[in-house]
């Protein structure tokens, strides 16, 4: 039940919101993604408390005939992302307070039905479920970046669209292959994942191949690996911050999560026939994107391409279907997830504070604001992986695992520790340090609002970089159940 | 079949209503006839038996039941939407009129058991739209559909009659299941004029779902007649056309498939891809949606092609059928509200987001739905087909499919971005009256609705 | 008490956390009191630890804290280790740390970022501790990175100067160069051994085989070339004396950079069993001495060439580590922390004196301004210059003596950059506080000694960098080498001398004499005949010139290495991303309207047409099934 009211909450919530009128909306929305933290808390409680409880599942038929069940579960892969999401989403909405945006209520709705979506792609354990729930995480954010997106929105979020839809489009067909495929302990087909599991395994190395690239295309174009990523930088840069905060913190992380979960158990063959291409693909992307972040001057392009980066690293380090590679991801994602909403955050308080993110354009900050200066510094420090932040053990996981799948790769993996201190050393000193370079800038204290949410954001970041096992203890279980299925 | 005389007997009345001024009532009486019909028609589904009528010339079996059901519903929601446009109409009567006749003629098409009978259902249903379709007198264009419709209509009809008697002089009757029983008893040795028929009458209702290459008539026509005769042809229409279809290759020919489905294909492919890839140039909503339909007559006939034994393919049918009628009625309501204040094109939905958010959302729900986005009935639809084709050896169909979705997908959002994205030509709020502003919410929330709980209608043959 | 060791760090990190968030707040006399009692507080700790870890049994204890990161079979424990080693370097870092805390207080007075200042110096003396404290590779990994975070900030310290965020930069990012083959020689030691805590994985060396050693041993080197810049990573330290004067002392002299010496030791192990690695190192080592010895010559800012002399001897240690002179290496570290602290705090006091004059042709005669900052500096200079009897002659000897064992020519070169490390010492000696005054009046009004704060820590320094000696006394005096037998328990191949004595005494006699000539010959230049090096756009001889740009090394970099990483990335941005891959992106799109404009002309409204093309399509059909 506790299961279900993770999935029914949210969307009660985001109706409620929908009605609301003028400010009441933000309030409410906020209120509503606190108690939405508090229940994931108390999943995370019962989780401790017994792992296998039935709170944390949930199992009812939707469409008999057709063997789909609403059937969703937390398991230790599943927790971390709801936490990671009931997290985000609040300081998301925090976040928006210093901006103000038309039609509120339908803005903060439609956030919620975003949470609504992306905790059902993590808790789905039933494949059609999934695959709706992978959808309708498409809407709302659609529609965020649609209506309160920047300049030429219209083109760019269409072209995100209809990108991500086709790759589904081709997951689906791939799915569908699998469901009649399988054949459930009752004798019919079935989409609960053991059987598509099963389904998958019953077949051929080729048909897996084909499987593997059907459903790995949807993932790819999701996270985005290279060289699907073409969407990317400019919907993060159209899309509106929270838009942005959204789609890079958390919905990235649906294309990593599901390698994981729908892919890695169900075509081992697959992944050992096309798994080192894929790999080659993900860390290509790590080099490519780390490089084209060195030249860019809008500071969110700039992310927006350091973050492609990260996620490739992600993407690589589960495909290589070792442990160490499995929980790397799971911390990274965590790690990569709250650093990217700093980052993002940071990009629209300059833009905020001095109405440009050009980097060649700002500067000196640092002596107008020194709190701020400092908390830059942190979130930085956590997206070059320095030790002792949260970046640094999932990357060390990641390049680790990597390595255990050839070490050439993991030196190419690696440079990413050189050219991401490159281009964010770089950045920061041309915004933050030396003196004015344009004298009408000026950078007055932070809001309040936006304090808080950094402070938290620092405050995760070092506590996840001292202590990483308050997060692999969650998904040890998971990795060690994950990694007996894959032998 | 009480539905169905219901109906006919409807019509008649509704001639009446002129000389015996009651033209007022006309619609109340109408649709409580309709839903009277519907009634009827659903107390007969616990038949044990399929009964059929006439020395089994129609038979009224669960199938024809359900999808008579699904024209019914249509043709409902489509009399309330109507009624704003024909208030002031002098002649709306006799519109009325040729509808209803029209509805029978589709619903003789979902139960024919007899190909005279498929031929009559098939005139009865053509005829009045032919008329409908050129109802606009002062407008050339309206004339000029009327007038396409009915040469291009007639080729079809020949081709249908002379493929009919082909069979007829094959097999020696018109009996859809005698046909069946002949085939059957003596496989392989069939003359080859048999086959030509069967051609034939497969090129005939190619025509009239309007596949390629046998669409051209389409476009113009859907785009020449009143908006709310295209809403008509677009959903009764079509519907009726993929049940007589379905009944007529699914069991009348099912023996042998081998000689339609190749044909089938190469119809289903030229028709996915001519119809996107012409669909997303085009400016005139109405064009683009009547392309659309072409290429959702394609995924209908990809259920026919895979053709399985099961009902699977039944429900497949009936459940697109019906999601793509009670989508367009959406997307035709909203176009019609709309176009009163312009063209049709699609400026004229700029700002509609601010203009009337109401119909805004649902016409962006009819767009999902149409596009095949969850949790839309649009996507079970698309979903029904696609497990339908799983089973069969035309896979690679399916990576087609998706790829022209894709692009569907396109020009159904340029209708969404147009209305949230783009700035408004004119300001003026879009009014609607009661009726359609409720048709179009209803259908809207139907969409949704038969999108997040399918089982009924999915599972309406599982036995 | 050892299980106490934390504390050592501890105490560091308090310092940091309340400078750091009440710094603003807290006068600078009561921040400036937190930090060096913080440090104080370790520095007793550690002598305490240091005195009982003498007594340990097996001469080593690893504390325990807590579980840090583990996945798979990979499970790295928040771990400490007591051992000579650490101790050892304990007492250095937090020893020569307390002095340089008590200078800085004076030194940085009226800076309005005193707080700030003592912060990151507490982070970094945190960091350092934990680099020579962890028990595993990893943990030294974290205080590795955390020490080149701190010298980040402290070399950037002055943030509003351009230039010195560039050095700040280029250090960080260089280290980080070296620390990626850190990293991957981490990797490669779990993947081979199972384990990165240094008690199991040597325990395991000799099973793995030679040429895995051998990259380890190669890659955790890397890592060391970073950190203690060696050729090719070294251009990083002289551009670090951007940092103030006392961050040039502790960090980029006394302590950081000699933790790629810490590291070898440390891995000692690896380098005995591969002798190829220990080559590379010993080569290296010798190349970059004699290197930046040359680069020293011509240098005129006090600080670059204290920061050349720097390298040069990191050069010397490298070459005692490659050698197998493990212990005369982390001898000459500790020698060469205080005299190399002594020279650079005593280069700070004459700053301070000269206002922030660092040019040495700006400067002379100081010596009347500043006696003790002259005669510790002097102390210094003669240690470093290897005068017998002086700290650096004993080490450096030890050093040479076992290289001479090992190959003569490596001697040969080590002897010459110690002849030429006299010479630059001197010469900056004289020219700094001999002759007459070359500076401004004003300057010459403002002449005055240092305060108390910053004379101590010079007086303190100075008599180490005489005494220092007596830990490192040579064996064949028939002394017993107390630095030698402490750490004797952790090296695998011990190599006493096997020199016959008179060898020995001949090559200390060769060195002194040396030494001694070559201290006259910059006498006679710079003292009787008065030269004063040449101004940037005098022309001098082209070697000369080439030496006094450093041989261009930093501009070869910047075409072989940036600019080209510039251009690529530019190409990927504008052309692969945005032409190609966005392109075709793009242009299935269009093409896709391309195509339906034209099938769109069917669509002409043409009748007659349409009736055609269904009939072609009726007979097509027919065609199709009848003759197919």
């Amino acid at each position: 039940m506790l299961a279900g009211s993770l999935i029914i909450f949210p969307l009660i919530a985001a109706i409620l919101v929908f009605m609301a009128k003028g400010k009441g909306a933000r309030n409410l929305a906020l209120g509503f993604s606190i108690l939405q933290f508090a229940l994931s808390l108390v999943a995370l409680f019962q989780f401790k408390h017994n792992p296998a409880s039935h709170h944390l599942l949930l199992n009812c038929t939707w469409v008999k005939s057709l063997g789909i069940n609403f059937a969703v579960g937390l398991d230790g892969f599943a927790m971390l992302m709801v936490l990671l999401t009931t997290f985000l989403v609040p300081l998301i909405i925090v976040t928006s307070f210093k901006n103000t945006y038309d039609r509120e209520n339908i803005f903060y709705g439609l956030i919620l039905l975003m949470q609504m979506a992306l905790v059902g792609v993590f808790m789905a354990n039933d494949g059609f479920l999934f695959y709706v729930f992978w959808e309708l995480a498409l809407i709302p954010i659609y529609f965020i970046c649609l209506m309160w997106g920047g300049e030429n929105r219209g083109k760019i979020t269409f072209k995100f669209f209809v990108y991500t839809l086709l790759g589904s489009l081709f997951m689906l067909v791939g799915l569908v292959y699998l469901y009649n495929n399988s054949i459930s302990l009752a004798g019919t087909k079935s989409w609960a994942i053991q059987d598509l599991i099963n389904s998958g395994r019953s077949l051929g190395e080729s048909q897996q191949s084909i499987i593997f690239w059907l459903i790995f295309i949807a993932f790819a174009i999701k996270m985005p690996i290279f060289p699907f990523h073409t969407w990317q930088p400019d919907t993060y840069v159209t899309a509106p911050t929270q838009g942005t905060m959204l789609l890079s913190g958390i919905m990235a992380k649906m294309g990593t999560f599901g390698v994981m979960k729908w892919l890695l158990p169900i075509v081992p063959l697959g992944i050992e026939k096309w798994g080192g291409i894929a790999i080659g693909l993900s860390i290509a992307g790590v080099v490519y994107g780390s490089c084209i972040a060195i030249v860019q001057k809008d500071y969110k392009r700039l992310i927006a391409y350091s973050s492609f980066a990260h996620v490739g690293l992600i993407g690589a380090g589960i495909l290589t279907a070792t442990a160490q590679g499995l929980q790397g991801a799971m911390l990274q994602m965590v790690a990569h997830g709250i650093n990217a909403v700093g980052l993002f955050l940071i990009a629209d308080i300059l833009l905020r504070h001095t109405g440009t993110r050009d980097i060649d354009k700002l500067g000196g900050i640092r002596s107008m604001n020194g709190n701020f200066a400092v908390l830059f510094l942190i979130v930085m420090l956590g997206a070059v992986a320095l030790p002792l932040t949260s970046g640094f053990p999932g990357e060390f996981l990641l390049i680790n695992g990597i390595f255990l799948f050839s070490a050439t790769a993991a030196a190419f993996a690696g440079l990413s520790v050189i050219l991401g201190a490159v281009y964010m050393l770089r950045s920061y000193q041309s915004i933050m340090l030396g003196d004015r370079k344009d004298s009408n800038i000026t950078f007055g204290s932070l809001d309040g609002s936006d304090k808080v949410v950094l402070i938290i954001i620092c405050a995760a970041i070092i506590a996840f970089g001292i202590y990483p096992k308050a997060l692999t203890d969650i998904t040890e279980p998971a990795v060690k159940a994950l990694m007996q299925n894959l032998k | 079949m009480k539905g169905f005389l219901v109906i006919s007997i409807l019509g008649v009345v509704a001639m009446l209503a002129e000389i015996f001024k009651f033209k007022k009532i006309l619609l109340p009486l109408v649709v409580l006839g309709i839903l009277a019909a519907y009634t009827l028609n659903f107390m007969e589904w616990e038949h044990p038996f399929s009964i059929s009528y006439f020395q089994n010339m129609i038979a009224f079996d669960k199938v024809a039941l359900a999808f008579t059901g699904v024209i019914l519903i249509t043709a409902f929601f489509w009399f309330i939407l109507a009624n704003s446009t024909y208030e002031n109409e002098p002649h709306m009567v006799d519109h009325y009129a040729l509808v209803l006749f029209a509805i029978t003629g589709a619903i003789m098409l979902t139960a024919f058991t007899n190909m005279t009978t498929l031929f009559m259902g098939i005139e009865i249903m053509s005829i009045p739209l032919y008329v409908l379709a050129a109802s606009k007198k002062n407008k050339i264009n309206s004339n000029e559909a009327g007038f396409k419709y009915l040469i291009m209509g007639s080729f079809a009809s020949a081709f249908l009659l002379f493929g009919i008697a082909l069979v007829y002089g094959a097999t020696g009757s018109f009996d859809l299941n005698e046909i069946r029983a002949y085939i059957a008893s003596n496989p392989g040795n069939m003359p080859s004029f048999f086959y030509a028929g069967v051609i034939m009458m497969l090129i005939a209702m190619c025509f009239k779902v309007s596949a390629a290459p046998f669409h051209f008539w389409a476009p113009d026509v859907y785009h020449g007649s009143p908006t709310i005769i295209t809403a008509l042809m677009s959903t009764v229409v079509k519907t009726a056309a993929f049940a007589a279809f379905m009944r007529l290759f699914m069991i009348g020919f099912n023996g042998i498939n081998e000689t339609w489905t190749g044909i089938l294909i190469v119809v289903i492919v030229l028709s996915l891809i001519i119809s996107n890839i012409t669909a997303a140039t085009q400016t005139n909503v109405k064009r683009m949606l009547a392309y659309s339909s072409i290429s959702h007559a394609a995924f209908m006939l990809m259920v026919i092609l895979a053709n399985v034994r099961s009902n699977l393919s039944v429900n497949a049918i009936l459940y697109y059928s019906l999601a793509y009628s009670i989508g367009s009625i959406t997307a035709f309501g909203v176009l019609n509200a709309v176009t009163k204040y312009g063209n049709e094109n699609f400026e004229e939905f700029n700002g509609l987001g601010k203009r009337n958010p109401l119909l805004a959302v649902c016409m962006t729900i009819a767009m999902l739905s149409l596009a095949g986005i969850p949790i839309t009935a649009g996507f079970f639809a698309k979903y029904f087909v696609f497990t339908a084709m799983m089973t069969t050896s035309y896979k690679w169909l399916l990576i087609l499919a998706v790829l022209t979705s894709a692009v569907g997908v396109y020009y159904y959002f340029k209708v969404i971005i147009a209305m949230y994205f783009k700035p408004a030509t004119n300001e003026e709020p879009v009014e609607i009256d009661m009726g359609g502003k409720m048709v179009v919410v209803l259908t809207a929330l139907i969409t949704i609705i038969i999108g997040v709980v399918p089982s009924y209608i999915a599972e309406m043959f599982s036995n | 008490m050892i299980k106490l060791v934390g504390l050592i760090t501890l105490f560091s990190l308090i310092g940091f956390l309340i400078n750091g968030f009440f710094g603003k707040k807290l006068s600078k006399s009561l921040s400036g009191f937190i930090a060096c009692s913080a440090i104080l507080a370790s520095f007793i700790l550690s002598v305490v630890i240091f005195i009982e870890a003498r007594h340990l049994p097996e001469h080593s204890q690893i504390v325990n804290l807590f579980s840090w990161i583990s996945a798979g079979t990979l499970n790295i424990p928040f771990e400490f280790v007591v051992d000579p080693l650490s101790t050892w370097f304990l007492l250095i870092i937090t020893g020569i740390g307390f002095l340089i805390h008590v200078y800085s207080t004076s030194y940085m007075h009226n800076d309005e970022g005193f707080s700030r200042f003592f912060t990151y110096l507490n982070l970094f003396v945190f960091f350092m501790l934990l680099l020579v404290l962890g028990n595993n590779f990893l943990i030294m990994f974290v205080g590795w990175e955390g020490v080149g975070l701190c010298s980040y900030l402290l070399i950037g310290f002055w943030f509003k100067n351009t230039e010195y965020n560039n050095a700040a930069r280029k250090a960080f990012i260089m280290n980080r160069i070296g620390d990626l083959g850190f990293l991957l020689g981490i990797l490669l030691i779990f993947v081979t051994f199972g384990s990165t805590s240094f008690d199991q994985v040597f325990s395991k060396a000799g099973t793995a085989e030679q040429g895995t050693i051998t990259a380890i041993a190669l890659l955790l080197f890397i890592g060391a070339m970073g950190k203690s810049a060696q050729i090719p990573l070294y251009t990083w330290l002289p551009d670090a004396m951007a940092g103030p004067t006392p961050v040039s002392a502790l960090i980029h002299a006394a302590t950081m950079v000699t933790a790629g010496i810490y590291m070898i030791t440390r891995a000692n192990v690896f380098y005995s069993i591969s002798e190829t690695a220990s080559a590379v190192v010993a080569v290296v080592g010798v190349a970059t001495a004699l290197f930046a010895a040359t680069i020293g010559l011509f240098q005129n800012d006090i600080k670059k060439i204290l920061a050349y002399s720097t390298v040069s001897q990191l050069g010397l240690m490298f070459l005692g580590l490659g050698v197998g002179a493990y212990s005369s290496s982390v001898f000459h570290v500790t020698t060469h922390a205080f005299f190399k602290a002594l020279l650079f705090l005593g280069a700070g006091s004459v700053i301070h004196a000269m206002g922030g004059e660092q040019d040495v042709r700006k400067m002379g005669g100081l010596k009347k301004a500043l006696p003790i900052t002259f005669i510790t500096m002097l102390l210094g200079t003669i240690a470093i210059s290897g005068v017998p009897g002086f700290s650096g002659f004993f080490s450096k000897d030890e050093i040479l003596a076992h290289t001479y064992e090992h190959s003569p020519t490596l001697w040969f070169f080590g002897m010459l950059t110690s002849m030429l490390t006299a010479f630059y010492m001197f010469r900056l000696m004289f020219l700094t506080f001999w002759g007459g005054f070359r500076g401004t009046k004003e300057q010459h009004h403002h002449l005055h000694e240092s305060p108390k704060a910053m004379t101590f820590p010079l007086i303190v320094l100075a008599i180490l960098s005489v005494l220092g000696g007596v830990i490192g006394l040579p064996h064949f005096w028939g002394f017993h080498n107390f630095i030698g037998d402490h750490l004797e328990p952790l090296i695998l191949r011990k190599n006493p001398s096997t020199l016959p004595h008179d060898t020995e005494w001949m090559l200390m006699g060769i060195a002194s004499v040396a030494a001694l000539a070559v201290i006259y010959v910059a006498y006679i230049i710079y003292r009787q005949r008065n030269i004063i090096p040449l101004n940037e756009n005098d022309k001098m001889p082209a070697l000369q010139k080439t030496i006094y740009h450093k041989y261009y090394v930093d501009e070869i970099y910047d075409a072989i290495v940036r600019k080209p990483l510039d251009a690529i990335s530019t190409m990927f941005y504008k052309f692969v991303d945005k032409q190609i891959i966005d392109g075709i992106v793009e242009g299935v799109g269009s093409s896709v309207k391309g195509i339906g404009s034209v099938v769109r002309l069917a669509q002409q409204g043409d009748i007659s047409f349409y009736i055609i093309t269904m009939m072609l399509g009726v007979i097509g059909i027919l065609l199709f099934t009848f003759l197919l």
